[in-house]
């Protein structure tokens, strides 16, 4: 019969249509000289000590938006969650629930997407699983990511903020509010568009070049759903001291400004898939944004804000009017207003 | 537009003004749920003198809708083959037992939409489906839903209706006069205004020793109000200004105005926490009926009941503040509200809660 | 009531505009206006254009405010 293009239940009954599936759309995209295919766990051993592990499922909806789709996302994102744990990330493993009816086609080119970026990232995708569910059961394609690295020395506890110091500087790497403003640009039932395209990407290697430079480096972690605000506030519980941020210095696209704007969105709530907030030493602080800037994913780093012993339980927010005022996490979903 | 953002220049000057000009003690309310968003937001009351008062009256659309219309709402998603829209922060306001975000989660087909007109394609993409869109307002966005009901008679389109709750503002702003809330007065909402004008002002300020100015929603546009109320109320003068000159329009945008009065006609209407004020709300007119969503089911629901203790109503009459309701804070915080000023992000308390 | 964007027309169609906002174009209905124009100023709101903003009286507003006697006094008080 013709190539039916489209996955079916038979695809993950885990015979010979599940194993051409695999080695036409997934070994090929991720390298076969990498997929361990033939057992339940890659095992792997490259000399190094401590490991950090995660996991990580995404659901996004659309699969496909401006910047990227859902196989870059689960790559970068896991690939992320290493690195600001202080961990170089070595493997990753793959795996998916595809709506039956699925195209081949487009699953295809989510394996490519994803397989592009963790070699980019010189990462590799190593081992993964394939099911079908009847159709209704998943919106078209969900994909879970684990992943493993290596903890580079003296990063351990690089996220539990246990070196955060009154005084230190807080940093970012970018512009923030672009991947929720790129998603809501390319949905077909709101009527805005825009240029603007998601931030999705990895970050080892940026993160990788400052705590070379920097290893006096005392926090990070990656701002996605909640947005920045939500990092800060985390900061502030686990580090126990005052933050201080001042909103002129965030830097906001054009576009998710409009968008804001809008939708009464406030940017510091708006989703992010590519931005890191970093804490270093004052000190530091010039140097430190050098080297976010010279990296391409972190050529509009900004200097954000400061830690504090005054208001040790608050995050505090310096308007641009010159008052101020506590910033809370979101609770909920920032929904479109009318007032 | 770009010499209205902030400018931390003027702003001083501006506070250094309003100190200078305010010698005796006022109380000024705004009416406006972005007004009461901003207000805290840039800490306005931090940057005013001891003889200024300001207090939130009630300007956000959804904490001043019933509960038994959310009951209403709630009813209409459990009926098969329906599909509800609604403008984002409604889905949370909490009816008598549900919301429909909760409904939603167990399987109503509740939607979020940004215009109404969205509706109007929600119908034609779904002729098996009964199509509801909630509207609720102040003069901003009544005639948005105006021309929804207006375009959805033209096409004939059979599967379409509006669960209708929207207000003006005027039978309010009279109320709380009447009411004795001490108000010198009104910091009036700059866009409600680009639709009705300033002649309701003219004609509030006749019937009541109050003065109003039209503001803006940038920190030095509400400073700029605030000075003008100030003055007026201080060295007598013109009671009403326009103090967003390049936005509003002394006669208003009378075509949206001729367009609600082609839908809509006045009504009494149920202000949560206020109680009834006639001729505030606005019903469908006979000729547009089959689009009324109340007409269309006829469902029987049951009058809301306020939880205990709530104490949203004197707050949107700006009697008590946020944190002079007992449950504020502990029983009702914005992730898990009890009452609508909460719900909303720009009800007083969850603006007082999030910005203080 | 609120929510509402200024922009600029950049296309018009039969029943709506294209409405540049900051970056982002977003497509507004025009039922509410009696007429609209490419490069006009308007306000946005839930998806209507609601008014045309003047933005000549806008910048004169804000001139006259620059030059309100009392705020520049109390500039020069040095606050």
């Amino acid at each position: 019969m013709k190539d039916f293009g489209k996955i079916t239940l038979a695809h993950g009954a885990g015979g010979d249509m599940s194993g051409e599936l695999i080695r036409s759309v997934f070994m090929q995209a991720f390298g076969d000289e990498n997929v361990q295919g033939n057992s339940d766990s890659a095992i792997l051993d490259p000399g190094r000590g401590k490991m950090a592990f995660t996991t990580d499922s995404y659901v996004v909806q659309p699969l496909f938006f401006p910047g990227g789709d859902i196989g870059k996302l689960a790559v970068a994102g896991t690939i992320n969650d290493l690195s600001v744990s202080g961990a170089i990330p070595f493997y990753l493993s793959f795996s998916v629930i595809i709506e039956e009816g699925f195209s081949i086609a487009d699953l295809k080119k989510i394996a490519v997407s994803a397989g592009e970026t963790a070699s980019s990232a010189g990462v590799q995708i190593v081992t993964g699983d394939t099911k079908v569910v009847e159709k209704g059961s998943c919106d078209g394609l969900f994909i879970n990511t684990s992943g493993i690295g290596f903890i580079e020395k003296g990063y351990a506890g690089i996220s539990t903020a246990s070196r955060v110091e009154p005084g230190d500087s807080i940093l970012i790497n970018g512009t923030v509010g672009d991947h929720e403003t790129a998603l809501l640009c390319s949905r077909k039932d709101i009527p805005v568009s825009s240029e603007i395209i998601s931030d999705c990407a990895p970050l080892n290697s940026l993160i990788r070049d400052l705590i070379e430079s920097c290893p006096s480096t005392a926090f990070m972690r990656d701002a996605t759903r909640g947005g920045i605000a939500t990092v800060l506030c985390e900061l502030n519980e686990l580090c126990g001291l005052g933050i201080e941020i001042e909103e002129e210095a965030i830097p906001v696209k054009e576009e998710v400004s409009g968008i804001a704007g809008i939708f009464g969105f406030d940017p510091l709530f708006m989703a992010n898939e590519g931005k890191v907030i970093f804490v270093v030493p004052k000190k530091d602080t010039e140097s430190a944004l050098e080297i976010l800037r010279k990296h391409p994913r972190g050529k509009e780093a900004a200097l954000i804000g400061h830690i504090t012993e005054n208001n040790p339980d608050k995050t505090i927010l310096k308007t641009k009017a010159g008052g101020s005022h506590i910033l809370h996490r979101l609770s909920g979903m920032q929904l479109p207003r009318i007032c | 537009m770009g010499r209205w953002l902030v400018k931390q220049e003027s702003i001083k000057a501006l506070r250094t003004a309003i100190s200078k000009e305010s010698v005796k003690p006022i109380t000024l309310m705004e009416v406006c749920g972005s007004h009461t968003m901003a207000i805290s937001r840039f800490g306005i009351r931090s940057m005013l003198p001891g003889t200024i008062r300001l207090i939130s009256g009630p300007g956000c659309p959804v904490c001043v809708t019933g509960i038994s219309y959310i009951d209403y709402a709630i009813a209409v998603s459990l009926l098969p083959q329906t599909i509800i829209l609604s403008y984002g922060d409604l889905v949370r306001v909490p009816g008598t037992h549900s919301s429909l975000e909760r409904e939603r989660a167990g399987g109503a087909d509740v939607r979020i939409v940004y215009s109404p007109m969205q509706a109007l394609e929600t119908a034609l993409e779904n002729p098996d489906k009964e199509i509801v869109f909630c509207g609720i307002g102040f003069e901003t966005t009544t005639p948005g839903t105006a021309v929804l009901i207006k375009t959805a008679s033209e096409k004939r389109i059979g599967n379409l209706s509006v669960l209708g709750a929207h207000k003006t503002m005027k039978p309010a702003m009279s109320a709380l006069l009447e009411s004795g809330t001490a108000i010198d007065g009104y910091i009036c909402p700059g866009h409600v205004s680009v639709i009705t004008g300033m002649g309701m002002y003219r004609e509030l300020c006749r019937e009541y020793p109050i003065s109003c100015t039209v503001t803006g929603f940038e920190a030095q546009e509400i400073l700029i109000g605030i000075l003008s109320l100030v003055k007026s109320i201080q060295n007598g003068g013109n009671p009403v200004q326009n103090a967003y000159p390049g936005v509003v329009r002394e006669e208003g945008n009378p075509k949206a105005r001729s367009l609600v009065a082609e839908v809509f006609e006045p009504s009494d209407a149920l202000w949560r926490g206020l109680g009834s004020i006639k001729g505030s709300g606005l019903a469908v007119r006979r000729e547009y009926k089959k689009f009324d969503a109340y007409e269309r089911f006829g469902l029987e629901v049951e009058e809301g009941v306020e939880p205990k203790g709530c104490r949203c109503g004197e707050v949107l009459r700006g009697i008590c503040t946020p944190a002079e309701c007992p449950l504020y804070g502990n029983r009702c915080v914005p992730g898990d509200p009890v009452g609508a000023c909460m719900v909303s992000s720009e009800g007083s308390c969850a603006a007082w809660y999030n910005y203080s | 009531m609120c929510v509402a964007v200024p922009g600029e027309v950049i296309r018009i169609h039969d029943t709506t505009a294209e409405v540049r906002i900051r970056k982002v174009i977003l497509e507004a209905d025009c039922a509410l206006m009696e007429s609209i124009s490419v490069g006009d100023k308007v306000l946005v709101h839930a998806g209507f254009i609601i008014e045309k903003i003047s933005k000549g009286e806008s910048d004169q507003m804000m001139e006259d405010l620059e030059n309100y006697s009392n705020i520049t006094s109390a500039w020069e008080d040095g606050s």
